[in-house]
C-alpha cells in the first residue's frame, strides 16, 4: 500500500505563541499532537517571506533555485517595474509533481506562486489568487461547481482582497479590527470545508494546505494574541479584540484534528510553517534612508506622505516619482526588504564585478548598517545581505541587489515618509526567522525534540514518509531522527541520480546537466560573483 | 508561424475578456472602442488576470506595468478595448525569440 501524507500549513506558525495558546487550553488538539510528534523548529530562507519560502517548503530549493523572491518579480530582466509572480516563475517540481511522477496523486491548497494551476494528477486551488477570478484558478475546472454544489463551499470567499490584505501591514481604524478578523476566520473556515469535501469525496496521496489566516492576525493584532505586548491587557477593546483572535485559534484546532482523524492513523501527519512571528515597534522607511543619504533622489512631482506614515506605494508611484538619473537605490516592495540599484537612470545589469558597483554596495551596507533608533540610539539593520550570499543560482538575476535584515526581522516600509527611522504608535507582528516542524504518524519517534532545521528539510522528508525517492536538484535532507531506529534500517533514504527528474514544473526543461551547471558558473562569473 | 494581425489579437482579447467577465456577468457587444474599465466593470486588480491570460495564450511577457503605469498618467478610465489591443500587437515577439 502507497504511504500517504498530510502536509498542514500553518502561515506564521511559532512555538513562542503557540506554546502559551496551547497550555491556556486554546489549542488542546495541537498539544496533544505536538507531544506526539516529533518536532524542530524550523529555520527559513532570507528574508523569512511567504511566496519564496512555502516554496522553498514545497521544492526543497532555496529562491535563488526555484525563481520566487517575493509577492512580486520585475516585468523584464532590465525592468524596475514589478508584477505579481505566477506559477510560471517556479522552477523546478514541487512536492505534487514529484508525487505525480511516481503514480500518486496530490492535492495542494492555498500554496502561493501556483496560479495558473500547475497540470497536477489531483486538485489545486491557489493561494493569492484575488476572490474575483478564482474560478479560472482551479484545477480540475469543475472542481469549481463541485465545491459550491456537493459541499457548499464559498469558492470565491478563498480569494484575497488587495484592499483587505493591505491592513495587515498598514494597520486600520479601531472599528475595522472586528469584520477583519472575522473576514478569516470565515474564509478558514471554507479553506477547511473545502479540504474535508476533497479528502472525503477525492482523497488522494499527498494532500497539502496553507491555513494562513494567521499570519495576517499576527501581523495586524500581535498586541490582542501575545499579551506581554499589549499595552493595556484589560482593557475592553482589548479583551474583546483577543477573545475573537483565540475564536480563530480554538477553530483552527478543531481543523486541524478533524484533518488529522479524517488522515487516518496510518498516515504522516506534517505541520510546518513559512517562518515565525514576534512583536516590532520600529519602522524602518528605506526610501527615506535612501533619500536622506543621497541615494534616492525624489522628482520635484513625487510621491508624498505629509505627516502620515504609510508602508506601502505601488511600486509604478515609487518608480514614476523618481529622479531616475539621480538615483543609484530605491527599495520597490516592502515586503522582501530589497534595495535595487541603478545605473544612470537603469537597473543595473552589468559591471557587478566593477570597482563602482562594490563600492555603492559598501557605502550602502555601511551606512544602514548605522541606522539607528531616535529614542535609543539602538541599531534597526541587523545586516545587509547581498544576493549572490543568500540567492545564489540560475535564477539570482531576478533578484534585489541588496536584502535588508531588521534587528527585529520586520519589513520596512517603502513609502516617502518624513523621517527614516520611527517608532510604532503600536506594536506590529512581523516575520521572524524560525517556524515550526512537526511529523508524526508511522516509524515517528514521538515526543523527539530535535535541533533547528532547514525549510529546505521539509520537501524531502515528506517524499521520504511517502516511500519516494529525493530528486538530485533536491538541496534539503531528510530528518532522519525523526524516525525511530527500526523504522529508519527498514526504509532507508533513496536518491535519485542526477537527470532523472524533469527540472522545470511545466516539463519543459531537462535536469541541470553539467553543461547547463558550467554555463552558469560562467555566467555568475561574469558577473563577479564568483571568483 | 505567422504574427497574429491586429484583427486576430482583438478576437483573441475579446474571448479572454468574456471569459474573464464571465464571473459578473457582462454579456453586452465588445467593440474597439468598449472601455475597459466603464463598459466593461474591469476593475484593478483585473489587469493582473487579464495580462495573466494574455501572456498564457501567447506565450511571451509584456511589460503590462509599465503600461498601466503609464496610462495612470492620462485618464485610466478611457482605457479601450483597441488601446491593449495595440499594445499587444506591438510587443508580440517573433516566435524563434519567445523566452
Amino acid at each position: 500500500m502507497n504511504r500517504q501524507c498530510l502536509l498542514l500549513g500553518l502561515d506564521g506558525a511559532s512555538f513562542d505563541y503557540l506554546e502559551p495558546l496551547i497550555r491556556e487550553g486554546v489549542m488542546p488538539f495541537l498539544g496533544r499532537f505536538f507531544a506526539s510528534a516529533a518536532r524542530a523548529p524550523l529555520q527559513s530562507v532570507v528574508p523569512p517571506l511567504t511566496p519564496p519560502a512555502w516554496t522553498s517548503l514545497v521544492t526543497g530549493r532555496s529562491p535563488g533555485r526555484h525563481g520566487i523572491f517575493d509577492f512580486a518579480a520585475p516585468e523584464g530582466p532590465g525592468s524596475l517595474f514589478q508584477r505579481m509572480i505566477s506559477s510560471r516563475d517556479l522552477s523546478g517540481e514541487t512536492l505534487w509533481s514529484i508525487a505525480n511522477r511516481h503514480g500518486r496523486r496530490a492535492t495542494a491548497l492555498n500554496f502561493p506562486a501556483m496560479h495558473p494551476p500547475p497540470a497536477v494528477d489531483g486538485c489545486v486551488i491557489p493561494g493569492w489568487v484575488p476572490g474575483r477570478w478564482i474560478r479560472r484558478a482551479v484545477r480540475p475546472a469543475e472542481l469549481f461547481d463541485r465545491l459550491k454544489k456537493e459541499a457548499d463551499v464559498q469558492v470565491e470567499a478563498l480569494g484575497y482582497w488587495p484592499d483587505q490584505e493591505s491592513k495587515a501591514i498598514e494597520g486600520c481604524r479601531r472599528e475595522e479590527y472586528e469584520p477583519w478578523i472575522r473576514l478569516h476566520i470565515e474564509r478558514e473556515r471554507e479553506w477547511f470545508r473545502a479540504l474535508r469535501y476533497l479528502m472525503t469525496a477525492d482523497p488522494t496521496d499527498l494532500t497539502a494546505i496553507v491555513f494562513d489566516g494567521a499570519d495576517k492576525l499576527l501581523h495586524l493584532c500581535w498586541t490582542s494574541i501575545d499579551p506581554r505586548s499589549a499595552p493595556e491587557p484589560s482593557e475592553a477593546p482589548f479583551v474583546h479584540l483577543r477573545g475573537l483572535c483565540l475564536q480563530y485559534f480554538r477553530e483552527l484546532d478543531s481543523f486541524l484534528e478533524a484533518l488529522v482523524g479524517l488522515a487516518g492513523p496510518e498516515t504522516t501527519v506534517v505541520m510546518a510553517s513559512d517562518h515565525g512571528f514576534g512583536p516590532t515597534d520600529t519602522l524602518l522607511s528605506l526610501n527615506t534612508w535612501l533619500a536622506e543619504n543621497g541615494f534616492l533622489v525624489w522628482a520635484s512631482d513625487g510621491p508624498h506622505n505629509g505627516e502620515a506614515e504609510r508602508v506601502h506605494y505601488a511600486t509604478h508611484e515609487i518608480i514614476r516619482g523618481l529622479d531616475r538619473a539621480r538615483t543609484q537605490a530605491v527599495a520597490l516592495m516592502p515586503s522582501a526588504n530589497g534595495i535595487w540599484l541603478l545605473k544612470d537612470g537603469e537597473r543595473w545589469r552589468e559591471g557587478f564585478d566593477s570597482d563602482e558597483y562594490r563600492s555603492l554596495r559598501v557605502r550602502l551596507v555601511e551606512g544602514l548598517l548605522d541606522a539607528r533608533r531616535p529614542d535609543t540610539g539602538e541599531r534597526v539593520v541587523r545586516r545587509v545581505w547581498t544576493r549572490e550570499e543568500i540567492f545564489a543560482g540560475p535564477f539570482f538575476e531576478r533578484a534585489p541587489d541588496l536584502t535588508v535584515e531588521l534587528v527585529d526581522s520586520g519589513h520596512v516600509s517603502v513609502a516617502r515618509n518624513s523621517r527614516a527611522v520611527t517608532v510604532r504608535a503600536q506594536v506590529m507582528g512581523c516575520h521572524r526567522p524560525l517556524g515550526v516542524f512537526a511529523i508524526g504518524g508511522p516509524g515517528v519517534r514521538g515526543g523527539a525534540q530535535l535541533g533547528v532545521r532547514s525549510i529546505l528539510d521539509v520537501a524531502p522528508t515528506i517524499l521520504h514518509a511517502m516511500g519516494l525517492p529525493i530528486p538530485a536538484a533536491v538541496e534539503g535532507h531528510v530528518v532522519e531522527e525523526a524516525f525511530e531506529r527500526d523504522w529508519r534500517q527498514a526504509h532507508p533514504v533513496v536518491h535519485e541520480r542526477a537527470g532523472a527528474a524533469p527540472d522545470a514544473e511545466n516539463g519543459s526543461g531537462e535536469e541541470m546537466d553539467a553543461q547547463s551547471r558550467e554555463q552558469i558558473a560562467r555566467r555568475l562569473k561574469a558577473l563577479g560573483y564568483m571568483g | 508561424m505567422d504574427q497574429p494581425t491586429k484583427e486576430q489579437v482583438f478576437n483573441d482579447l475579446v474571448k479572454i475578456i468574456r471569459d474573464l467577465a464571465e464571473d459578473w456577468e457582462f454579456s453586452g457587444e465588445i467593440t474597439p472602442d468598449t472601455t475597459m474599465l466603464g463598459d466593461l466593470s474591469f476593475e484593478s486588480i483585473d489587469a493582473v488576470a487579464l495580462a495573466s491570460a494574455i501572456e498564457e495564450l501567447y506565450g511571451q511577457s509584456f511589460p503590462f506595468a509599465e503600461y498601466f503605469s503609464q496610462l495612470e498618467e492620462r485618464k485610466i478610465e478611457d482605457l479601450r478595448v483597441q488601446d491593449v489591443v495595440d499594445f499587444i500587437h506591438g510587443h508580440l515577439q517573433p516566435a524563434e525569440t519567445k523566452g
